[in-house]
């Protein structure tokens, strides 16, 4: 198999409704995975909330050295869920160093989506989300270690 | 020199080691539970990382989490203190795995020398006296055979025990198999392992221990003794050093902490604690691997910092004097205040301290990480302060910690400053006839 042939795969899975697909054979395997389908950022709350996802840059984004925005306390309405780290480790926001965000801010989330990445001893620890909800902060760079009991989304449950 | 290291414990140690560690120019990362969010190692440490909540065994004995912490955090060694998981072989070799230094012996060392049985067979094997004691334990009829092979008193000991759990003494064949059945369940609650062990029992010991040191190639050397037979239920409360031996005991029983070490190629700090009864013959309980609460007190009187002598071992630059340079300089005393009521069979004070004073002046050294507004968390143990006093003799040592004790003010919590008092006013203390029944015989109200 060639780059031609992952790219003829991988539009073939686009087009499909697979989500996620294995490959092996004695030389390689493959695995494709297709992170939570985007929903249109719903923005009809936002005459009625403070808007800090639109203050808050995604993450990979955020210039090097420069800390996300973190809304101020009171700006965080207290219905709000904060997802946080349940173990230590280095903070990924994506599945792979090119891949898309699993998740930003004005995503929508289903219980059981991945939310990041932490990896701990080399080891792929995926937070998933309990709620359903909105992603309405994304509160770590990629890359960064992580605490545990940090704050690393806020889900604006719906 | 290390230029970034972990500090994997928590109060008072962790307050130590970070002081060892900065005065050596070695950045710190201090890891805690969030019960110890506004703890001071936390607050002085050049970066701390909360690591689980407040039960130990989800944060200070998550290795996981601990070893995540030095790896996200760039760290090159891991000093695990005491407690905890100081004397995990397990974690020293994950430790390794992960081109972490643990500052501490080898796993090997700590795996073979933290079983009690394999322990004796070690020191059976470098020439150092051991009490008469049994095998394994079978079942009650081995118990029994042993018995009346060696006689009474007996004492039952776990396998994989410590901190007097699982142990037992026994005075006759009636009390035998009662005894035998609790010190077995008692060994399996707390370390999963009901394999017991007999030994004779010394009536009226002392409890002395010699702080060592090694290199790892063979090279060891002692940091003279100390006396720690003041303890309540297997628990010190107060050391000494030196002990009150005369010069012959003191040779030969450093002699033989050091011929133990020596044998098992030991690395870093460590202490053979043996029993000394009343003839003067000495008997070898136990090697801890690791510092310990009461390592100040050796440093008193030999002004040595041992916990960077530790670092530079682990470093790999080998010990940073020979035997010669090591001189006992007068007397030390160490007491140790806890958060506990001594008026009420020291049951734990936990809460906020309001007020603070320690004492200071000639002598003094106050190792704590507790401060005015702290509150101590309910969940680890009630040590809230060492106090050590120096002076040229002991009897100057003692004057010198009671006008210490009586300059210290803690408000807010009961502690264990007023009965330290009361034992260092005993005819008995001052006079040196303290034996490991001290507390039970001589302070018992």
């Amino acid at each position: 198999m060639d780059v031609k042939d992952i790219k003829r795969l991988l539009d073939a899975l686009a087009a499909s409704e697979v989500r996620e697909f294995s490959y092996e054979t004695e030389e390689y395997k493959l695995n494709v995975k297709r992170g939570p389908e985007p929903v249109v950022t719903q923005t009809v709350t936002a005459a009625a909330q403070p808007a800090p996802a639109a203050a808050n840059p995604a993450p990979q984004e955020a210039p090097a050295g420069a800390a996300p925005a973190e809304p101020a306390a009171s700006e965080v309405p207290s219905h709000w869920v904060e997802v946080t780290a349940p173990i230590v480790g280095t903070f990924y926001a994506s599945p792979a160093p090119d891949a898309p965000s699993y998740v930003k801010a004005g995503d929508r989330v289903e219980p059981g989506a991945v939310l990041c990445i932490i990896e701990a001893m080399k080891l792929m620890n995926e937070i998933e989300a309990e709620t359903s909800g909105v992603v309405r902060d994304v509160l770590v760079r990629n890359e960064e270690p992580v605490e545990y009991g940090q704050v690393l989304f806020r889900i604006e449950p719906a | 020199m290390f230029r970034k290291i972990l500090i994997a414990n928590r109060g008072e140690i962790a307050l130590r080691v970070l002081r060892a560690a900065r005065e050596l120019g070695i950045q710190t990362v201090v890891v805690y539970s969030q019960a110890d969010e506004n703890s001071l190692p936390v607050l002085l440490a050049d970066e701390a990382i909360c690591i689980g909540p407040a039960p130990a065994g989800a944060s200070y004995l998550n290795v996981r989490n601990l070893l995540s912490a030095a790896l996200v955090t760039g760290a090159e060694a891991v000093h695990p203190g005491y407690g905890f998981l100081a004397e995990n072989a397990e974690f020293a070799e994950k430790c390794e795995e992960h081109n972490l230094v643990f500052v501490g012996p080898r796993a090997e060392n700590i795996q073979r020398i933290g079983d009690k049985a394999a322990a004796r067979q070690l020191a059976e094997e470098a020439g150092v006296p051991i009490t008469p004691g049994s095998e394994p334990l079978k079942d009650l009829d081995a118990a029994r055979s042993f018995a009346e092979r060696i006689g009474f008193p007996l004492i039952l000991k776990a396998s994989a025990g410590g901190g007097g759990r699982g142990m037992r003494v026994v005075h006759s064949f009636n009390d035998l198999e009662r005894q035998f059945v609790n010190a077995q369940e008692e060994a399996r609650a707390a370390f999963g392992n009901p394999e017991l062990y007999m030994e004779k029992y010394l009536e009226e010991p002392k409890h002395i221990e010699v702080q060592v040191f090694g290199d790892g190639q063979g090279n060891v050397i002692h940091f003279f003794e100390r006396d720690c037979s003041i303890q309540r239920r297997y628990q010190k409360m107060l050391e000494e050093a030196p002990s009150i031996v005369d010069d012959d005991l003191r040779q030969r029983i450093t002699e033989a902490a050091v011929k133990l070490a020596r044998h098992i190629e030991y690395r870093g700090a460590g202490t053979c604690e043996f029993l000394v009864d009343r003839e003067g013959n000495f008997y070898f309980s136990e090697m801890n691997t690791r510092i310990q609460v009461e390592h100040p007190a050796t440093e008193m009187i030999t002004r040595f910092d041992l916990v960077q002598e530790q670092f530079r071992v682990a470093a790999g630059m080998g010990l940073s004097l020979s035997q010669e340079d090591v001189r006992v300089e007068g007397h030390a005393i160490e007491v140790r205040v806890t958060a506990e009521d001594p008026d009420h069979d020291f049951r734990p004070s936990a809460g906020t301290i309001s007020d603070v004073h320690w004492p200071g002046g000639p002598g003094i050294r106050v190792d704590s990480h507790v401060y005015a507004g702290y509150r101590i968390p309910p969940n680890y143990d009630s040590l809230i302060a060492k106090i050590i006093a120096w002076a040229p003799t002991r009897q100057e040592a003692i004057a010198r910690m009671e006008r210490a004790l009586r300059e210290t003010v803690i408000e807010g919590v009961k502690t264990t400053v007023p009965f330290h008092l009361k034992v260092l006013d005993n005819a008995f203390f001052r006079r040196g006839a303290v034996y490991t029944n001290f507390i039970a015989r001589r302070m018992s109200p």
